[in-house]
């Protein structure tokens, strides 16, 4: 028996509902006489229809080519057409063992031909990093990655996996104007700009649409700052002096800021600025952008407006984001006229105080905001220098600009390379800044920057070989932190003491203490679990009146949040599939029915009623994601735990998926549930969903957007019924509801959750999905991520020593 | 209190930022730097997933399906589906019984990646091939500033077999689309080449993708075989926008047609598809008008996740496109969809209409447009009898107003090659093509 199954017997986990190629059945045994009985005699000696003969067709898909025909044969299987009606038909078992080997042979042959063509070692930055990158090194923040196109997932739901990471010419472009728009803004010539600035105490007024016309929301704004005058680009700052009044108990009121024009009395086009809380006691609240990120009017005024400047407009919300909004108020809107011969409604104004309400004390906006000229941007990536002429300065300035790039020193020869750009350049530019941007700019659509490189070793060695200091320095940095290594790594690389595992401990604890961590938990959380999904399904209000989207995004920082604080507070991470708590905002404790949050800012809150049970499982971000928008949707839910938890993803439905045959009047009249129970009467449909349904069952008693329910509403022809969430698992266990799907996944399946999560941290953090070559360290890492008591922390630093991280 | 009056519109104002009127004229004088003057010849490609309804002829909701009832050619009554199209039915021909054989096995969601490409996806690797449109772009491309335009709602390239984009490059690299209008827009209006500055800037782009392609030559000795054909993509990438920026320089001379932005609803998002189909479609429109490209590919949703699967919701029906489709074949869900899909076809008529109304030589630019429009489903999963029709293109030898009807036998790339024909790409053969389609010329 191979080594790696036996480390995994020995540890105790259960392989899910697909068996690992050295335990599946003997294929001469158990799955070829089914063969013979039931296809020879049309695909064999005698007769080859369709010019198959499955008695010649060779069983192994690792090493012979005939895994599209094995892929044509289960496909017809699972439709039914074969074997042909009249023919005698396989029994459930021999159909579930053909199709179960048939399936587990074709993963074998594409986990074994990926290894076999080689690991993609050689990854692109991410949109994400892209933008992290340019910014550490540039010292400028720009949205730089606004251009690019998304990223493809990988099979996991990762963005950072280099084997479907691509280049395209239009990404070479973009990276290019990027690299350009960033050097303008970071290397600066001439005089210290103009700085626009503005205080206001009091409102603007003036004429904006306030009905609804042709798709586009009104705007009614609280508060108007006019920008008569204003620079087209650069950042500015914005700080709104405010005091809010709160009745008894009441949360916190919140400000929003949008910045925008006004072209016509249709539609105000404009962006948000951003958001805050505001405290009862006058403070003072600062908000930050760029000019060129809003919509601005033409150069040339539209129409005959008479404005042509920009407006920044206050909304004021309650604490549940619903604008605030009082029939006395004057807003800046000057009022309908009332329709004639009936005297306008006399409305008392209210003093502020009496109600929830902002009262805005001062606004003052500058623009640009630089606080030295040149900016520090300019004096770190331009430095002076003794050189006295043009080309040596170039010399001296590169060597630093193209290692923190590369994220290795550079050679003489590539300095000498890039020297050569500059000297092509600067005779076409009018001074040496510009021309020293162009060749900065090279540097940046260079594939060492644009990659993280790992390079083959000259000498071929037998074992896997093993990352630079340099190399490992930008592993670790992106896998934590999303960008290029910081000085300290840097240095450590430069000094070649980084692998040293002391050290290389202590720098996996700072990176993992220091703010930039977040990188970290949002994006692996957000990946790993798909979180993404939340945007993907619409809330039918019809059947969720009160259901708020920005509830949405609540949700996803729920889930994040919770997966940081296990991390940070060395929690076991068995408390992902189990706990007592939450984190919560004011919005989304009130959508739970929970109390405790008062603002907009996360915070932990007691979860201690049966119907709201901690872990994934009970967050919206898994229950509404994985429903449809009106109703829960098991399979969805349980393909996600197969998946996302068990690493157990179940096989994409064959083509032509039959539907349920609708005109059987019978089926309008069903629940969910049992439409299910009959979807897997049928027998092409029950291969797989005997293995699915039965996991998202449990979840019946969450609704569409993951509240408790006692009963599945009534719907059409169907009257509401009591919810039924007892299932029986593939293997015979019976599961009712969620508690006890919870209690089955942390202890049953606790080392099948530990194997899958390993499995997605490496690769996340080796940017490739884990291969045949990977099987001892996944098995090593879990055993010792078992023995740790499922810390996170633990885990993150055994990956980081581990060889799987420190070999190419 | 200050009361400011600050903003204050009149009516004409108002209507025109609502994108109610522009007719630019076509300018002769912008042209193009290669010697032909040709009228040019155009190509648009729509796709949108999930297939449509397919009620029995005589169900009672029938005319919530989208084929046409009657036996064809001249024998047809438009569904409601369709009727948007009634007015250009001189101009439309819809086609019933076409797909691509060898994509009949795949997955039912598989096939937006190949409904211009007419392959199947190699297993494991899930390889394509060239699409229509970048097949066509090689010889028409030549002749713009931009070869073509890639546009879906979702942008980018999506996860493989679940793309975002239609095009595909020779070596069957999905090409990313763009979404966003604006960003749309400023591709192909924001940088006018006329300047000394983006002459300057040209040029050094040159020196720098030289430099760069140079590094990637002297990496890739150091490379694993895995790693190699990754900085191939990349070496790939930087030739062609070498080869794009050559050509630019050629354009320097030639100003870059005006628009007005406000006429557009530029700041439309996907979360209006109203709002947003419409601009989509006018930008489009305006690529041809202007002659900055005469190809696009738009991809409306996706098969896999898509923003767009919000936008029946948004209209009012039920929330998920997805599940519409798959309740077509049940009570009342033939509707459903089909007032979605009604939607769908209402925006796509008015696109014909524009380009019918617009007069170029001795015709109209319609005359001289092929837009195909379908979905590579029919009833949800089905990889057959793609909901089709193609539409304009008088001019170059299509005969409309009818109904074909095709046997299982006959290959959509049969229509491919009679489309390329048209836009004068000598073709004889494209992927499985036994010929051009029978009927239409």
């Amino acid at each position: 028996m191979p080594r790696f199954v036996s480390i995994l017997l020995a540890i105790g986990v259960s392989t899910g509902t697909h068996q690992l190629a050295a335990d599946a059945p003997n294929f001469k045994k158990e799955i070829q006489p089914i063969l013979k009985a039931l296809c020879f005699d049309c695909h064999g000696p005698e007769k080859t229809k369709g010019h198959l003969r499955l008695d010649q067709l060779n069983p192994d898909l690792v090493k012979g080519d005939t895994a599209e025909e094995w892929h044509d044969v289960l496909d017809q299987l699972n439709l039914g057409e074969m074997p042909p009606s009249k023919a005698p038909q396989p029994n459930a078992q021999q159909r579930a063992a053909l199709t179960d080997w048939i399936q587990g042979a074709l993963r074998d042959a594409a986990a074994a031909r990926r290894f076999q063509e080689g690991r993609v070692q050689t990854r692109r930055l991410t949109r994400y990093e892209y933008a992290n990158t340019m910014r550490d090194l540039l010292g400028v923040n720009l949205d730089l990655a606004r251009d690019l196109p998304p990223e493809p997932p990988s099979a996991e739901g990762f963005l950072n996996n280099g084997a479907t990471l691509e280049m395209s010419p239009t990404q070479i472009e973009v990276y290019l104007k990027a690299a350009r728009r960033a050097l303008a803004e970071a290397i600066v010539t001439g005089e210290r700009p103009k700085e626009f600035a503005y205080t206001q105490t009091e409102t603007a007024t003036g004429r904006l649409p306030n009905r609804r016309v042709a798709g586009h929301e009104p705007v009614r704004p609280e508060f108007i700052l006019d920008l008569k005058q204003f620079p087209r680009h650069g950042e500015f700052e914005l700080k709104i002096t405010a005091r809010a009044a709160i009745p008894e108990g009441g949360g916190l009121p919140r400000l929003r800021l949008t910045m925008g024009h006004v072209p016509g009395i249709i539609h105000v086009p404009r962006g948000t600025i951003g958001e805050t809380d505001v405290t009862p006691a006058s403070r003072t609240y600062s908000f930050r952008g760029r000019m060129e990120d809003f919509p601005q009017p033409g150069p040339i005024a539209f129409g005959n407006s008479g404005f042509k400047g920009l407006i920044v407009m206050m909304d004021f919300l309650d604490a549940d984001g619903n604008e605030l909004r009082y029939a006395d108020r004057t807003y800046p809107q000057p009022p309908p006229k009332p329709p004639k011969n009936k005297p306008a409604p006399k409305v008392e104004p209210v003093p502020f105080g009496k109600r929830l309400d902002i009262l805005i004390e001062k606004v003052e906006f500058r623009s640009p905001t630089y606080t030295s000229w040149p900016p520090p941007s300019h004096q770190r990536l331009l430095p002076e220098t003794n050189a006295t002429d043009e080309l040596q300065r170039v010399r001296e300035l590169l060597p630093a600009f193209m290692r923190a790039a590369y994220r290795r020193p550079a050679t003489s020869a590539e300095v000498e390379q890039t020297v050569k750009l500059f000297g092509q350049v600067r005779p076409r530019v009018n001074s040496f800044e510009a021309a020293l941007r162009e060749t900065y700019a090279s540097v940046l659509v260079s594939p060492y920057f644009l990659y993280r490189v790992e390079t083959r070793s000259e000498q071929p060695t037998t074992s896997s070989p093993r990352l630079t200091d340099h190399e490992l320095a930008t592993r670790l940095s992106y896998f934590l932190w999303s960008t290029s290594p910081d000085s300290t790594l840097a240095k450590l690389a430069d000094a070649g003491t980084l692998h040293e595992p002391a050290v290389l401990r202590r720098e996996v604890a700072r990176l993992l203490a220091d703010p930039r961590a977040t990188e970290f938990t949002d994006r692996f959380v957000d990946q790993w679990l798909d979180l993404d999904a939340l945007n993907r399904v619409a809330v039918n209000p019809e059947f969720f009146p009160s259901f708020d989207n920005r509830l949405k995004d609540a949700m996803r920082r729920e889930t994040q949040l919770y997966f940081a604080a296990i991390l940070r507070e060395n929690r076991s991470a068995l408390e992902l599939l189990r706990s007592d708590w939450t984190i919560a905002n004011r919005a989304l404790a009130a959508h739970y029915g929970l109390e405790g949050p008062r603002s907009s800012a996360f915070e932990r809150v007691a979860l201690l009623s049966r119907e709201r049970p901690g872990g994934l499982l009970g967050h919206g971000a898994f229950l509404l994601a994985n429903a449809n928008g009106e109703d829960s949707h098991p399979i969805k839910r349980a393909v996600w735990i197969l998946d996302r938890l068990l690493d157990d993803p179940p096989a994409s439905p064959p083509p032509d998926v039959p539907e349920l045959n609708p005109e059987n009047p019978d089926l309008a009249k069903l629940t969910l549930k049992q439409q299910l129970a009959a979807h897997r009467k049928k027998e092409s449909c029950a291969n797989c969903h005997r293995g699915i349904d039965p996991w998202g069952v449990p979840l019946e008693n969450f609704d569409a957007v993951g509240l408790w329910r006692t009963e599945v509403p009534k719907h059409g022809k169907r009257p509401a019924v009591p919810v039924d969430a007892s299932s029986t698992l593939p293997n015979g266990r019976v599961i009712d509801g969620v508690q006890e799907l919870q209690k089955y996944l942390t202890t049953e399946r606790r080392d099948r959750f530990a194997h899958a999560l390993v499995k997605r941290v490496m690769a996340y953090g080796l940017g490739r999905t884990p291969d045949w070559g990977d099987r001892d360290a996944v098995e090593t890492l879990t055993k010792q991520f078992i023995e740790s008591d499922f810390r996170l922390n633990a885990l993150i630093t055994a990956f980081v020593q581990s060889d799987a991280f420190q070999t190419k | 209190m200050s009361m400011k009056k600050s903003w204050h519109l009149n009516r004409r104002t108002a209507l025109k930022a609502a994108g109610v009127s522009l007719a630019l004229p076509w300018l002769e004088a912008m042209g193009t730097p290669t010697p032909s003057r040709a009228l040019p010849r155009r190509l648009c490609a729509v796709m949108f997933p999930f297939g449509i309804a397919m009620p029995k002829d005589n169900a009672a909701d029938r005319e919530w399906g989208w084929f046409p009832t009657g036996t064809g050619p001249k024998d047809y009554r438009l569904s409601s589906v369709l009727q948007p199209l009634e007015p250009v039915m001189q101009d439309v021909t819809v086609f019933q019984g076409l797909s691509h054989p060898r994509c009949r096995a795949m997955n039912g969601h598989d096939t937006g990646d190949t409904f211009l490409t007419g392959n199947n996806l190699a297993p494991v690797t899930y390889q394509n091939t060239v699409s229509l449109d970048q097949y066509a772009a090689r010889e028409i491309g030549r002749h713009t500033r931009h070869a073509s335009l890639t546009l879906s709602t979702d942008g980018g390239v999506g996860p493989r077999t679940r793309t975002t984009t239609l095009s595909y490059t020779d070596k069957g690299q999905p090409i990313p689309a763009l979404s966003d209008p604006k960003q749309i827009f400023e591709r192909l209006f924001g940088q006018d080449g006329a300047s000394r500055r983006d002459r300057e800037s040209l040029q050094n782009s040159g020196s720098i993708l030289d430099l760069v392609r140079d590094q990637s030559k002297s990496l890739h000795r150091h490379l694993g075989v895995a790693d190699q054909r990754k900085l191939d993509e990349f070496e790939t990438s930087v030739r062609e926008v070498e080869q794009r920026v050559e050509r630019s320089r050629s354009w320097l001379d030639v100003p870059l047609p005006k628009v007005d932005r406000d006429a557009l609803a530029l700041d439309a998002t996907i979360d209006a598809p109203k709002e947003y189909l419409r601009a989509i479609y006018d930008l489009q429109f305006l690529a041809f008008q202007t002659d900055l490209t005469r190809i696009s590919t738009y991809q409306i949703g996706s098969y896999g996740p898509s923003r767009a699967r919000k936008f029946p919701g948004v209209l009012g029906l039920k929330a998920d496109w997805h599940g519409l489709a798959h309740g077509a074949g049940k009570k009342g869900g033939a509707e459903k969809i089909g007032r979605f899909d009604q939607f769908l076809t209402a925006n796509l008529a008015r696109f014909i209409n524009r380009l019918k109304d617009t007069p170029e030589g001795d015709g109209t630019m319609l005359d001289r447009t092929l837009v195909m429009y379908g979905s590579s489903n029919s009833r949800t999963h089905q990889n057959r009898n793609y909901p089709l029709l193609l539409a304009g293109g008088r001019q170059l030898g299509i005969r409309h107003r009818q109904y074909l009807r095709f046997d299982e036998k006959t290959p959509m790339s049969n229509l491919f090659v009679s489309m390329l024909q048209g836009l004068g790409v000598e073709t004889e053969q494209f992927v499985d093509s036994t010929g051009p389609l029978a009927g239409l010329s």
